[in-house]
Protein backbone atom coordinates (compact mmCIF):
# COMPACT_ATOMS: atom_id res chain seq x y z
CA UNK A 1 0.00 0.00 0.00
CA UNK A 2 1.07 3.80 -1.01
CA UNK A 3 1.26 6.34 2.04
CA UNK A 4 0.10 9.95 1.16
CA UNK A 5 0.10 12.67 2.94
CA UNK A 6 -3.09 14.82 2.86
CA UNK A 7 -3.19 18.16 2.45
CA UNK A 8 -4.84 18.82 6.11
CA UNK A 9 -1.55 17.64 7.77
CA UNK A 10 0.34 20.32 6.38
CA UNK A 11 -2.28 23.26 7.16
CA UNK A 12 -2.54 22.23 10.59
CA UNK A 13 1.14 22.34 11.06
CA UNK A 14 1.16 25.24 9.43
CA UNK A 15 -1.48 27.17 11.74
CA UNK A 16 0.97 25.67 14.43
CA UNK A 17 3.65 27.72 13.50
CA UNK A 18 1.72 30.63 12.68
CA UNK A 19 0.07 30.69 16.15
CA UNK A 20 3.61 29.87 17.82
CA UNK A 21 5.33 32.53 16.12
CA UNK A 22 2.58 35.14 16.39
CA UNK A 23 2.70 34.29 20.33
CA UNK A 24 7.04 35.13 19.80
CA UNK A 25 6.51 38.35 18.03
CA UNK A 26 3.70 39.82 20.40
CA UNK A 27 4.32 38.00 23.48
CA UNK A 28 0.74 36.80 24.14
CA UNK A 29 -0.24 33.34 25.68
CA UNK A 30 -3.16 33.09 23.66
CA UNK A 31 -2.11 32.49 20.18
CA UNK A 32 0.11 29.90 21.68
CA UNK A 33 -2.88 28.47 23.08
CA UNK A 34 -4.50 27.98 19.78
CA UNK A 35 -1.44 26.62 18.05
CA UNK A 36 -1.74 24.40 20.56
CA UNK A 37 -4.97 22.51 19.59
CA UNK A 38 -3.48 22.29 16.03
CA UNK A 39 -0.32 21.28 17.21
CA UNK A 40 -1.44 18.34 19.21
CA UNK A 41 -3.55 17.10 16.70
CA UNK A 42 -0.94 17.24 14.68
CA UNK A 43 0.97 15.41 16.65
CA UNK A 44 -1.57 12.50 17.57
CA UNK A 45 -1.90 11.72 14.17
CA UNK A 46 1.74 11.43 13.11
CA UNK A 47 2.03 9.02 16.39
CA UNK A 48 -1.11 7.06 15.89
CA UNK A 49 -1.15 6.47 12.25
CA UNK A 50 -0.77 2.80 10.79
CA UNK A 51 -1.23 1.17 7.65
CA UNK A 52 -4.56 -0.54 6.93
CA UNK A 53 -4.00 -4.55 6.15
CA UNK A 54 -6.94 -5.81 4.16
CA UNK A 55 -6.88 -8.76 1.54
CA UNK A 56 -10.05 -8.26 -0.70
CA UNK A 57 -11.07 -11.16 -2.82
CA UNK A 58 -13.28 -10.07 -5.78
CA UNK A 59 -15.38 -12.96 -7.29
CA UNK A 60 -17.97 -12.67 -10.32
CA UNK A 61 -21.54 -13.93 -9.94
CA UNK A 62 -22.32 -14.77 -13.11
CA UNK A 63 -19.73 -14.33 -16.15
CA UNK A 64 -22.03 -14.14 -18.89
CA UNK A 65 -25.12 -11.38 -18.96
CA UNK A 66 -27.12 -10.16 -21.46
CA UNK A 67 -26.58 -6.39 -23.09
CA UNK A 68 -28.45 -4.07 -20.33
CA UNK A 69 -28.34 -7.04 -17.53
CA UNK A 70 -26.67 -6.82 -14.40
CA UNK A 71 -23.95 -8.88 -13.20
CA UNK A 72 -23.15 -9.09 -9.09
CA UNK A 73 -19.40 -9.04 -8.06
CA UNK A 74 -18.52 -10.07 -4.52
CA UNK A 75 -16.17 -8.70 -2.82
CA UNK A 76 -14.99 -10.09 0.05
CA UNK A 77 -13.00 -8.23 2.45
CA UNK A 78 -11.04 -9.10 5.29
CA UNK A 79 -9.51 -6.97 7.75
CA UNK A 80 -6.17 -7.86 8.69
CA UNK A 81 -6.22 -4.88 11.16
CA UNK A 82 -8.77 -2.00 11.71
CA UNK A 83 -9.39 -0.22 8.66
CA UNK A 84 -11.39 2.96 8.86
CA UNK A 85 -13.01 5.10 5.75
CA UNK A 86 -12.35 2.11 3.65
CA UNK A 87 -13.22 3.03 0.08
CA UNK A 88 -13.30 0.57 -2.98
CA UNK A 89 -13.25 1.93 -6.09
CA UNK A 90 -13.80 -0.37 -9.16
CA UNK A 91 -12.38 0.75 -12.54
CA UNK A 92 -14.24 -0.60 -14.79
CA UNK A 93 -13.71 -0.83 -18.47
CA UNK A 94 -15.81 1.24 -20.87
CA UNK A 95 -19.50 -0.12 -21.51
CA UNK A 96 -19.71 -1.16 -18.21
CA UNK A 97 -20.75 0.91 -14.99
CA UNK A 98 -21.65 0.55 -11.53
CA UNK A 99 -25.51 0.48 -10.83
CA UNK A 100 -25.00 1.65 -7.36
CA UNK A 101 -22.07 2.71 -5.67
CA UNK A 102 -23.40 2.69 -2.06
CA UNK A 103 -21.69 -0.27 -0.89
CA UNK A 104 -18.27 1.63 -1.49
CA UNK A 105 -17.30 5.00 0.44
CA UNK A 106 -16.72 4.67 4.23
CA UNK A 107 -16.69 1.05 5.69
CA UNK A 108 -14.73 0.27 8.74
CA UNK A 109 -13.17 -2.96 9.31
CA UNK A 110 -12.41 -4.27 13.00
CA UNK A 111 -9.24 -6.28 13.23
CA UNK A 112 -9.79 -10.00 11.72
CA UNK A 113 -13.38 -9.20 10.51
CA UNK A 114 -14.76 -10.65 7.34
CA UNK A 115 -17.55 -8.83 4.99
CA UNK A 116 -18.54 -8.87 1.95
CA UNK A 117 -19.86 -6.62 -0.59
CA UNK A 118 -21.86 -6.69 -3.33
CA UNK A 119 -21.89 -4.68 -6.17
CA UNK A 120 -24.34 -4.57 -9.16
CA UNK A 121 -22.11 -3.73 -12.27
CA UNK A 122 -24.57 -2.79 -15.56
CA UNK A 123 -23.58 -3.51 -19.25
CA UNK A 124 -24.55 -1.29 -21.35
CA UNK A 125 -23.23 -2.76 -24.70
CA UNK A 126 -21.97 -5.85 -26.03
CA UNK A 127 -18.46 -7.08 -25.63
CA UNK A 128 -16.14 -9.27 -23.91
CA UNK A 129 -14.70 -7.75 -20.64
CA UNK A 130 -12.29 -7.24 -18.08
CA UNK A 131 -13.80 -5.77 -15.41
CA UNK A 132 -10.36 -4.22 -14.61
CA UNK A 133 -8.84 -3.18 -11.24
CA UNK A 134 -9.95 -2.13 -7.49
CA UNK A 135 -8.46 0.49 -5.93
CA UNK A 136 -8.48 0.57 -2.70
CA UNK A 137 -8.11 3.51 -0.20
CA UNK A 138 -7.82 4.14 3.31
CA UNK A 139 -7.47 7.22 5.60
CA UNK A 140 -5.93 7.34 9.16
CA UNK A 141 -8.36 7.79 11.77
CA UNK A 142 -7.35 11.91 11.94
CA UNK A 143 -7.46 11.92 7.90
CA UNK A 144 -3.59 13.06 7.70
CA UNK A 145 -2.67 9.68 5.84
CA UNK A 146 -3.86 8.56 2.58
CA UNK A 147 -3.20 4.78 2.06
CA UNK A 148 -3.89 3.36 -1.73
CA UNK A 149 -3.55 -0.07 -3.21
CA UNK A 150 -4.34 -1.37 -6.66
CA UNK A 151 -5.85 -4.73 -7.24
CA UNK A 152 -5.97 -6.14 -10.90
CA UNK A 153 -8.10 -8.63 -11.40
CA UNK A 154 -8.92 -11.41 -13.91
CA UNK A 155 -12.55 -11.05 -14.16
CA UNK A 156 -13.97 -12.09 -17.66
CA UNK A 157 -17.62 -10.75 -18.20
CA UNK A 158 -18.91 -11.53 -21.68
CA UNK A 159 -22.25 -9.37 -22.70
CA UNK A 160 -24.39 -10.67 -24.83
CA UNK A 161 -26.20 -8.75 -28.08
CA UNK A 162 -29.68 -7.86 -26.88
CA UNK A 163 -31.96 -9.49 -28.91
CA UNK A 164 -35.03 -7.77 -30.96
CA UNK A 165 -38.04 -8.84 -31.48
CA UNK A 166 -38.69 -11.11 -34.52
CA UNK A 167 -41.93 -13.13 -35.10
CA UNK A 168 -41.67 -13.64 -38.70
CA UNK A 169 -38.36 -14.53 -40.29
CA UNK A 170 -36.79 -13.83 -43.97
CA UNK A 171 -37.85 -17.38 -45.63
CA UNK A 172 -34.83 -18.52 -48.29
CA UNK A 173 -35.85 -19.13 -51.42
CA UNK A 174 -34.18 -22.16 -51.84
CA UNK A 175 -34.48 -25.11 -49.07
CA UNK A 176 -31.12 -28.33 -48.60
CA UNK A 177 -32.19 -32.02 -48.10
CA UNK A 178 -32.39 -32.09 -44.62
CA UNK A 179 -35.75 -31.83 -42.74
CA UNK A 180 -36.60 -28.43 -40.90
CA UNK A 181 -38.86 -25.66 -40.75
CA UNK A 182 -39.24 -24.30 -44.18
CA UNK A 183 -42.05 -24.85 -46.70
CA UNK A 184 -39.52 -25.84 -50.08
CA UNK A 185 -40.28 -24.67 -52.89
CA UNK A 186 -39.77 -28.27 -54.35
CA UNK A 187 -42.64 -31.27 -54.35
CA UNK A 188 -42.75 -34.45 -52.18
CA UNK A 189 -43.39 -35.32 -49.23
CA UNK A 190 -44.87 -33.22 -46.78
CA UNK A 191 -47.92 -31.41 -45.64
CA UNK A 192 -48.75 -28.11 -48.08
CA UNK A 193 -50.30 -28.43 -50.51
CA UNK A 194 -48.82 -27.73 -53.61
CA UNK A 195 -50.39 -29.34 -56.93
CA UNK A 196 -52.20 -31.85 -58.67
CA UNK A 197 -50.91 -34.11 -61.49
CA UNK A 198 -51.49 -37.65 -63.05
CA UNK A 199 -51.32 -41.03 -61.38
CA UNK A 200 -47.80 -42.54 -62.13
CA UNK A 201 -47.40 -45.95 -61.00
CA UNK A 202 -45.46 -46.31 -57.57
CA UNK A 203 -47.59 -43.23 -56.13
CA UNK A 204 -49.66 -44.18 -53.39
CA UNK A 205 -53.22 -44.93 -53.06
CA UNK A 206 -53.86 -41.63 -49.60
CA UNK A 207 -52.21 -39.06 -51.97
CA UNK A 208 -55.20 -40.08 -54.85
CA UNK A 209 -57.30 -37.01 -55.40
CA UNK A 210 -60.68 -38.57 -55.80
CA UNK A 211 -62.35 -35.52 -57.04
CA UNK A 212 -60.45 -34.51 -59.45
CA UNK A 213 -59.69 -38.01 -60.89
CA UNK A 214 -63.98 -38.24 -61.06
CA UNK A 215 -64.16 -34.87 -63.47
CA UNK A 216 -61.23 -35.99 -65.21
CA UNK A 217 -61.75 -39.22 -65.64
CA UNK A 218 -58.73 -40.54 -65.03
CA UNK A 219 -56.58 -41.10 -62.20
CA UNK A 220 -54.64 -37.71 -60.20
CA UNK A 221 -52.58 -37.65 -57.35
CA UNK A 222 -52.03 -34.26 -54.88
CA UNK A 223 -48.58 -32.77 -54.55
CA UNK A 224 -46.73 -31.55 -51.64
CA UNK A 225 -44.45 -28.89 -50.37
CA UNK A 226 -41.81 -30.92 -48.20
CA UNK A 227 -40.60 -28.54 -44.64
CA UNK A 228 -37.15 -28.77 -45.33
CA UNK A 229 -33.97 -27.29 -43.32
CA UNK A 230 -32.23 -24.17 -45.02
CA UNK A 231 -28.70 -22.59 -44.92
CA UNK A 232 -28.11 -19.14 -43.68
CA UNK A 233 -25.29 -16.91 -43.74
CA UNK A 234 -24.95 -13.67 -41.70
CA UNK A 235 -23.31 -10.93 -43.56
CA UNK A 236 -21.43 -8.47 -41.29
CA UNK A 237 -19.98 -5.61 -42.73
CA UNK A 238 -17.03 -4.36 -40.57
CA UNK A 239 -15.13 -2.38 -42.86
CA UNK A 240 -16.78 0.90 -41.74
CA UNK A 241 -19.13 1.94 -38.89
CA UNK A 242 -20.81 5.14 -38.80
CA UNK A 243 -21.11 6.50 -34.88
CA UNK A 244 -24.28 8.60 -33.83
CA UNK A 245 -25.15 9.78 -30.59
CA UNK A 246 -26.37 6.43 -29.15
CA UNK A 247 -25.71 3.42 -30.78
CA UNK A 248 -23.44 2.98 -34.25
CA UNK A 249 -24.13 0.55 -37.00
CA UNK A 250 -21.82 -2.08 -35.43
CA UNK A 251 -24.00 -2.11 -32.81
CA UNK A 252 -26.99 -2.45 -34.68
CA UNK A 253 -25.43 -5.09 -36.82
CA UNK A 254 -24.09 -7.34 -34.24
CA UNK A 255 -27.61 -7.15 -32.51
CA UNK A 256 -29.51 -7.96 -35.36
CA UNK A 257 -27.00 -10.86 -36.05
CA UNK A 258 -27.37 -12.30 -32.80
CA UNK A 259 -31.12 -12.20 -33.68
CA UNK A 260 -31.36 -13.71 -36.76
CA UNK A 261 -29.29 -16.37 -36.04
CA UNK A 262 -31.10 -17.33 -32.90
CA UNK A 263 -34.56 -17.57 -34.95
CA UNK A 264 -32.67 -19.35 -37.71
CA UNK A 265 -31.20 -21.93 -35.04
CA UNK A 266 -34.82 -22.09 -33.40
CA UNK A 267 -36.60 -23.27 -36.73
CA UNK A 268 -33.65 -25.74 -37.51
CA UNK A 269 -31.79 -24.22 -40.05
CA UNK A 270 -28.26 -23.84 -40.40
CA UNK A 271 -26.60 -20.44 -39.69
CA UNK A 272 -23.12 -19.28 -40.66
CA UNK A 273 -21.44 -15.93 -40.08
CA UNK A 274 -18.93 -14.12 -42.67
CA UNK A 275 -17.46 -10.82 -40.70
CA UNK A 276 -15.83 -8.97 -43.92
CA UNK A 277 -13.66 -5.87 -43.40
CA UNK A 278 -10.33 -5.24 -42.86
CA UNK A 279 -10.22 -8.66 -41.46
CA UNK A 280 -11.83 -11.46 -42.40
CA UNK A 281 -13.49 -14.04 -40.14
CA UNK A 282 -16.05 -16.98 -40.99
CA UNK A 283 -17.90 -19.64 -39.37
CA UNK A 284 -19.32 -22.24 -41.30
CA UNK A 285 -23.08 -23.31 -41.25
CA UNK A 286 -24.17 -25.20 -38.25
CA UNK A 287 -27.07 -25.93 -36.00
CA UNK A 288 -28.01 -26.29 -32.60
CA UNK A 289 -27.37 -24.46 -29.22
CA UNK A 290 -23.33 -25.01 -29.64
CA UNK A 291 -23.21 -22.90 -32.99
CA UNK A 292 -25.33 -20.64 -31.57
CA UNK A 293 -23.01 -19.44 -29.08
CA UNK A 294 -20.13 -19.81 -31.82
CA UNK A 295 -21.90 -17.21 -33.63
CA UNK A 296 -22.48 -15.32 -30.51
CA UNK A 297 -18.70 -15.60 -29.20
CA UNK A 298 -17.52 -14.39 -32.78
CA UNK A 299 -20.21 -11.89 -32.86
CA UNK A 300 -18.78 -10.41 -29.41
CA UNK A 301 -15.21 -10.49 -30.78
CA UNK A 302 -16.26 -8.13 -33.48
CA UNK A 303 -14.18 -4.83 -34.37
CA UNK A 304 -14.01 -2.61 -37.37
CA UNK A 305 -10.42 -2.40 -38.72
CA UNK A 306 -9.58 -0.21 -40.92
CA UNK A 307 -7.92 -1.47 -43.75
CA UNK A 308 -7.11 0.00 -47.53
CA UNK A 309 -6.27 -3.47 -49.14
CA UNK A 310 -9.17 -4.34 -51.99
CA UNK A 311 -11.04 -7.20 -51.22
CA UNK A 312 -13.56 -9.19 -52.65
CA UNK A 313 -15.86 -12.24 -51.99
CA UNK A 314 -13.12 -14.50 -53.44
CA UNK A 315 -11.58 -14.12 -50.50
CA UNK A 316 -13.51 -16.45 -48.47
CA UNK A 317 -13.33 -19.95 -48.28
CA UNK A 318 -15.04 -22.23 -49.95
CA UNK A 319 -17.84 -24.10 -47.58
CA UNK A 320 -18.74 -21.05 -45.92
CA UNK A 321 -20.85 -19.85 -48.35
CA UNK A 322 -22.71 -23.74 -49.45
CA UNK A 323 -25.15 -23.62 -52.51
CA UNK A 324 -28.67 -22.24 -52.31
CA UNK A 325 -27.80 -20.74 -48.89
CA UNK A 326 -29.34 -17.16 -48.22
CA UNK A 327 -27.45 -14.64 -47.12
CA UNK A 328 -28.65 -11.90 -45.57
CA UNK A 329 -26.24 -8.65 -44.66
CA UNK A 330 -26.08 -6.25 -42.71
CA UNK A 331 -24.37 -2.76 -43.78
CA UNK A 332 -24.34 0.63 -43.61
CA UNK A 333 -23.43 0.49 -47.61
CA UNK A 334 -20.96 3.33 -46.91
CA UNK A 335 -17.89 1.10 -48.12
CA UNK A 336 -17.65 -0.04 -51.84
CA UNK A 337 -15.53 -3.58 -51.23
CA UNK A 338 -18.80 -4.86 -49.44
CA UNK A 339 -21.46 -3.45 -52.49
CA UNK A 340 -19.11 -5.25 -54.90
CA UNK A 341 -18.87 -8.11 -52.87
CA UNK A 342 -22.51 -8.50 -52.08
CA UNK A 343 -23.39 -7.98 -56.11
CA UNK A 344 -20.73 -10.62 -57.06
CA UNK A 345 -22.19 -12.94 -54.71
CA UNK A 346 -25.61 -12.21 -56.58
CA UNK A 347 -23.80 -12.58 -59.88
CA UNK A 348 -23.09 -15.80 -58.64
CA UNK A 349 -26.75 -16.96 -58.32
CA UNK A 350 -26.54 -16.92 -54.71
CA UNK A 351 -29.79 -15.41 -52.35
CA UNK A 352 -28.59 -12.15 -51.13
CA UNK A 353 -30.78 -9.84 -49.24
CA UNK A 354 -29.36 -6.41 -47.70
CA UNK A 355 -30.82 -5.03 -43.89
CA UNK A 356 -29.34 -1.34 -44.62
CA UNK A 357 -28.43 -0.16 -41.21
CA UNK A 358 -29.19 3.01 -41.73
CA UNK A 359 -26.56 5.51 -41.01
CA UNK A 360 -28.93 8.90 -42.34
CA UNK A 361 -30.23 9.58 -39.16
CA UNK A 362 -27.22 9.65 -37.39
CA UNK A 363 -25.04 12.04 -39.39
CA UNK A 364 -26.18 15.48 -39.35
CA UNK A 365 -25.38 17.99 -41.87
CA UNK A 366 -23.65 20.83 -41.78
CA UNK A 367 -25.85 24.03 -41.00
CA UNK A 368 -24.06 25.72 -43.74
CA UNK A 369 -25.44 25.91 -47.71
CA UNK A 370 -22.70 23.74 -48.98
CA UNK A 371 -23.36 20.99 -46.09
CA UNK A 372 -27.01 20.37 -46.72
CA UNK A 373 -25.80 20.46 -50.46
CA UNK A 374 -23.21 17.94 -49.65
CA UNK A 375 -25.57 15.89 -47.53
CA UNK A 376 -28.61 16.28 -50.08
CA UNK A 377 -26.03 14.70 -53.01
CA UNK A 378 -24.89 11.81 -49.89
CA UNK A 379 -28.46 10.92 -49.64
CA UNK A 380 -28.81 10.66 -53.66
CA UNK A 381 -25.93 8.77 -53.99
CA UNK A 382 -27.09 6.20 -51.11
CA UNK A 383 -30.74 6.02 -53.10
CA UNK A 384 -28.92 5.15 -56.22
CA UNK A 385 -26.96 2.40 -54.72
CA UNK A 386 -30.01 0.96 -53.33
CA UNK A 387 -31.44 0.98 -56.75
CA UNK A 388 -28.12 -1.07 -58.33
CA UNK A 389 -29.23 -3.71 -55.59
CA UNK A 390 -32.73 -3.63 -56.29
CA UNK A 391 -32.01 -3.78 -60.45
CA UNK A 392 -29.57 -7.09 -59.95
CA UNK A 393 -32.57 -8.80 -57.54
CA UNK A 394 -31.25 -8.21 -54.53
CA UNK A 395 -34.00 -6.88 -52.05
CA UNK A 396 -32.95 -3.90 -49.88
CA UNK A 397 -34.33 -2.25 -46.68
CA UNK A 398 -33.13 0.32 -44.04
CA UNK A 399 -33.22 -0.48 -40.40
CA UNK A 400 -32.45 1.69 -37.77
CA UNK A 401 -32.94 1.91 -34.33
CA UNK A 402 -36.22 3.38 -33.93
CA UNK A 403 -37.34 0.91 -36.78
CA UNK A 404 -38.13 -2.94 -35.39
CA UNK A 405 -36.05 -5.43 -37.18
CA UNK A 406 -39.60 -7.21 -37.85
CA UNK A 407 -40.40 -4.09 -40.22
CA UNK A 408 -37.19 -4.55 -42.29
CA UNK A 409 -37.46 -8.04 -42.66
CA UNK A 410 -40.91 -7.85 -43.78
CA UNK A 411 -39.77 -4.94 -46.30
CA UNK A 412 -37.31 -7.38 -47.78
CA UNK A 413 -40.23 -10.13 -48.20
CA UNK A 414 -42.85 -7.84 -49.74
CA UNK A 415 -40.07 -6.36 -52.17
CA UNK A 416 -39.76 -10.56 -53.00
CA UNK A 417 -43.00 -11.24 -53.17
CA UNK A 418 -43.78 -8.21 -55.97
CA UNK A 419 -40.37 -8.37 -57.90
CA UNK A 420 -39.91 -12.49 -58.07
CA UNK A 421 -36.70 -13.49 -58.72
CA UNK A 422 -34.28 -11.07 -60.41
CA UNK A 423 -32.64 -13.42 -63.36
CA UNK A 424 -28.87 -11.88 -63.62
CA UNK B 1 -8.88 26.06 4.37
CA UNK B 2 -6.13 26.70 5.88
CA UNK B 3 -6.02 30.93 5.32
CA UNK B 4 -9.95 31.18 6.48
CA UNK B 5 -8.93 29.35 9.75
CA UNK B 6 -5.13 31.36 10.02
CA UNK B 7 -7.92 34.93 9.26
CA UNK B 8 -10.18 33.34 11.82
CA UNK B 9 -7.09 32.90 14.78
CA UNK B 10 -6.05 36.65 13.39
CA UNK B 11 -9.47 38.43 14.13
CA UNK B 12 -9.76 36.86 17.99
CA UNK B 13 -6.08 37.92 18.41
CA UNK B 14 -6.07 41.00 17.62
CA UNK B 15 -9.50 41.48 19.35
CA UNK B 16 -7.24 40.30 22.42
CA UNK B 17 -4.75 42.30 21.67
CA UNK B 18 -7.05 45.39 21.95
CA UNK B 19 -9.38 44.14 24.51
CA UNK B 20 -6.94 41.81 26.65
CA UNK B 21 -9.20 41.58 29.54
CA UNK B 22 -12.86 40.68 27.93
CA UNK B 23 -11.33 38.36 25.27
CA UNK B 24 -8.41 36.36 26.43
CA UNK B 25 -11.63 34.78 28.69
CA UNK B 26 -12.53 33.19 25.19
CA UNK B 27 -9.14 31.81 24.37
CA UNK B 28 -10.11 28.09 25.03
CA UNK B 29 -13.78 28.27 23.43
CA UNK B 30 -12.21 30.09 20.06
CA UNK B 31 -9.72 27.65 20.01
CA UNK B 32 -12.33 24.72 20.11
CA UNK B 33 -14.28 26.54 17.72
CA UNK B 34 -10.96 26.70 15.26
CA UNK B 35 -10.72 23.04 15.31
CA UNK B 36 -14.20 22.28 15.18
CA UNK B 37 -14.33 24.66 11.70
CA UNK B 38 -11.34 23.04 10.26
CA UNK B 39 -12.42 19.21 11.41
CA UNK B 40 -15.51 19.82 9.52
CA UNK B 41 -14.24 21.30 6.72
CA UNK B 42 -11.82 18.97 6.03
CA UNK B 43 -14.35 16.06 6.72
CA UNK B 44 -16.68 17.94 3.87
CA UNK B 45 -13.86 17.23 1.74
CA UNK B 46 -13.52 13.63 2.66
CA UNK B 47 -17.26 13.19 1.86
CA UNK B 48 -17.26 15.50 -1.42
CA UNK B 49 -18.67 12.72 -4.20
CA UNK B 50 -19.62 10.45 -1.71
CA UNK B 51 -23.64 9.98 -2.72
CA UNK B 52 -24.30 7.71 0.85
CA UNK B 53 -22.54 7.72 4.04
CA UNK B 54 -24.26 5.28 6.66
CA UNK B 55 -26.35 7.58 9.16
CA UNK B 56 -24.53 5.42 11.64
CA UNK B 57 -21.12 6.30 9.93
CA UNK B 58 -21.89 9.82 10.16
CA UNK B 59 -23.17 10.47 13.77
CA UNK B 60 -20.32 8.55 15.29
CA UNK B 61 -17.50 10.78 13.33
CA UNK B 62 -19.52 13.84 14.19
CA UNK B 63 -19.33 12.93 17.90
CA UNK B 64 -15.91 12.14 17.20
CA UNK B 65 -14.90 15.48 15.93
CA UNK B 66 -17.06 17.63 18.53
CA UNK B 67 -15.36 15.33 21.32
CA UNK B 68 -11.90 16.70 19.83
CA UNK B 69 -12.74 20.11 19.43
CA UNK B 70 -14.24 19.91 23.41
CA UNK B 71 -10.93 17.96 24.63
CA UNK B 72 -9.13 20.71 22.50
CA UNK B 73 -11.10 23.37 24.25
CA UNK B 74 -10.24 22.06 27.63
CA UNK B 75 -6.45 21.23 27.18
CA UNK B 76 -6.42 24.86 26.05
CA UNK B 77 -7.69 26.07 29.53
CA UNK B 78 -5.77 24.37 31.62
CA UNK B 79 -2.71 25.28 29.83
CA UNK B 80 -3.50 28.86 29.64
CA UNK B 81 -4.65 28.18 34.09
CA UNK B 82 -1.26 26.62 34.26
CA UNK B 83 0.75 29.53 32.86
CA UNK B 84 -0.66 32.16 34.57
CA UNK B 85 -0.25 30.36 37.87
CA UNK B 86 3.39 29.78 37.14
CA UNK B 87 3.86 32.75 35.54
CA UNK B 88 6.61 31.63 32.31
CA UNK B 89 8.97 34.54 31.40
CA UNK B 90 12.85 34.73 30.12
CA UNK B 91 15.38 32.93 27.82
CA UNK B 92 14.35 29.59 28.32
CA UNK B 93 10.87 30.16 27.57
CA UNK B 94 11.84 32.21 24.24
CA UNK B 95 14.25 29.19 23.27
CA UNK B 96 11.84 26.44 23.69
CA UNK B 97 9.43 28.79 21.89
CA UNK B 98 11.65 29.52 18.66
CA UNK B 99 12.64 25.84 18.63
CA UNK B 100 9.12 24.75 18.60
CA UNK B 101 8.10 27.30 15.62
CA UNK B 102 11.57 25.99 14.03
CA UNK B 103 10.96 22.65 14.07
CA UNK B 104 6.66 23.39 13.07
CA UNK B 105 8.13 25.26 10.15
CA UNK B 106 10.86 22.85 9.41
CA UNK B 107 7.54 19.86 8.70
CA UNK B 108 5.62 22.52 6.66
CA UNK B 109 8.67 22.80 4.79
CA UNK B 110 9.53 19.15 4.57
CA UNK B 111 5.68 18.57 3.98
CA UNK B 112 5.74 21.01 1.03
CA UNK B 113 8.52 19.49 -0.85
CA UNK B 114 7.15 15.93 -1.07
Amino acid sequence: MTRQLTPKLGAYAALAAAGLLAALLFGRPEAAALALAFALLAALGLALAREPALAVTPELRQDRVLEGGLAIVSLRLEGLAAVRGLELRLRLAEGVTLSDSSGLRDLNLAAGEVRTVELAVEARRWGVYDLGSIQVRARDRFGFFLFEQSLSTTLPLRVYPRAERLRALLAPLETQAHAGNTVSRERGAGIEFADVREFFPGDRVRHVNWRVSARRGRLHVNQHHPERNADVVIFLDTFAEVAGAGATTLDLAVRGAATLAGQYLRVRDRVGMIGFGGIIRWLRPGTGTIQLYRLLDSLLDTRVVTSYAWKDIDVIPTGTLPPQALLLALTPLVDERTTGALLDVRGRGFDVAVLELDPVAMVAPRPDELGRLAHRLWLLQREALRERFRAAGVPIASWNEGRPLEAALEEVAASRRHAGRARV
Amino acid sequence: MAWGIALLAATFLLRVQLDAESAAAWTPVAAAGLLLVAELAYWSFELDGANTAGARHLGRRALEIAITAAGAGVLVELVLDGSLLVPLSGTLVLVVGVAAVAALLGIVVRLARR
